[in-house]
């Protein structure tokens, strides 16, 4: 009897702990890196890149997750035609240099239920810093549009842009840079 | 070549400070005739932050190159120059230091003034030295204006008297600066 309690213990512990990650694509449609930045302290203008990317999301163990992310630096957008090129030239983000940016965590850190601390590396610039994402998930179910499992996000974090040798204009034009990441991810 | 002056030479080290401060500070003082004519843009306020910069560099290079001077012996001047000659050129030589003060100093005062300060190359950002006020940067203002006049005036005089020593005088008062 005793073998027998035993076996089933241990073979529900192995169906628990069956492989639970799931490989999630960020919908550029609905994922995006939102940034605001002070204007000489009169304003706060703000401008966002949509972005692809991959997610491994292990429901279970969700520490364990991964996440992957890329923005192509010269579809910034900020609704400002003349803007969008002074950002994309040498002032700024350079783009015809640095195409891309990325964004790769390397740890995970629950702080409740359904918030993090992503920690990651942010390449920008031709610079690769750490940054850590403050993430909440939102929901996680079947889309009525892609009918897909997805999963919802938002995020926010802070960083420097002269950590990423962004300097033109400090520092009238802010230092400090609010991002807010809005992010969907369909199952594949 | 010794690191230190000795008796006939200036040494490396203040070989490498006199020809790179030069550059900078003939570099900043062309920069700033320049920008400041340029109507109101984009242009001119990238130019005033390198203009800010690069001045704040000086400042931080002569404050070491103080110390150096002051720890170091000088070559001494030809032995038959006249008197005043040689005070004249040791006048020149600390009225440089000064000069070297006085236009970060005032620069920064300026900036602070008008309420935009400085970032040094996004390291850090200088402490305003004075509250936002139009009367003060604009008091500070000529003054960076007419010390960087008298500043020309002086690389003028210095330059003129290096090339009498060497070409006229025909004196090794030059070959001691280079390298």
């Amino acid at each position: 009897m005793k073998r027998i309690l035993l076996g089933w213990v241990i073979s529900l512990l192995f169906v628990g702990s069956a492989p639970a990650a799931e490989t999630y694509q960020l919908d550029p449609g609905h994922t995006y890196v939102l940034w605001h930045i002070s204007h000489f302290g009169f304003s706060n203008p703000s401008g966002k890149w949509y972005a692809k990317g991959t997610l491994i999301l292990d429901e279970t163990k969700p520490q364990d997750s991964k996440l992957d992310v890329t923005i192509n630096t010269a579809d910034i957008d900020t609704g400002i035609p003349k803007l969008d090129e002074h950002l994309k030239n040498k002032d700024f983000f350079d783009v015809a240099r640095y195409p891309t940016a990325t964004f790769v965590s390397h740890k995970i850190q629950m702080t409740g239920k359904e918030t993090a601390k992503v920690f990651g590396t942010l390449s920008l610039h031709g610079v690769s810093k750490p940054v850590v994402l403050d993430v909440k998930l939102n929901k996680i179910g079947m889309s009525p549009i892609k009918n897909k499992k997805t999963a919802r996000f938002s995020a926010t974090t802070q960083l420097k842009r002269s950590d990423f040798d962004i300097n033109a204009y400090l520092p009238g034009l802010g230092d400090e840079v609010k991002i807010n990441i809005e992010a969907e991810a369909n199952k594949n | 070549m010794l690191i230190k002056n000795t008796e006939n030479h200036y040494g490396a080290m203040a070989i490498l400070l006199h020809w790179g401060m030069a550059l900078l500070i003939i570099g900043l003082l062309g920069e700033g005739l320049y920008m400041v004519n340029l109507p109101i843009s984009l242009q001119k306020l990238k130019l005033f932050g390198w203009h800010k910069e690069y001045g704040v560099l000086v400042l931080i290079l002569v404050c070491f190159r103080l110390g150096w001077r002051l720890t170091n012996s000088v070559p001494a001047l030809p032995i038959n120059l006249p008197k005043w000659q040689k005070i004249a050129a040791r006048m020149a030589h600390w009225s440089f230091y000064v000069f070297m003060f006085a236009m970060p100093i005032t620069g920064w005062l300026i900036t602070s003034a008008a309420g935009l300060p400085v970032s040094f190359f996004g390291w850090i950002t200088l402490p305003d030295l004075i509250v936002p006020n139009t009367d003060l940067r604009i008091f500070f203002t000529e003054i960076h204006q007419w010390l960087a006049y008298g500043l020309i005036a002086v690389i003028c005089l210095h330059m003129g008297a290096a090339f009498k020593h060497h070409f006229i005088n025909k004196d090794n008062v030059l070959r001691g600066m280079l390298p």
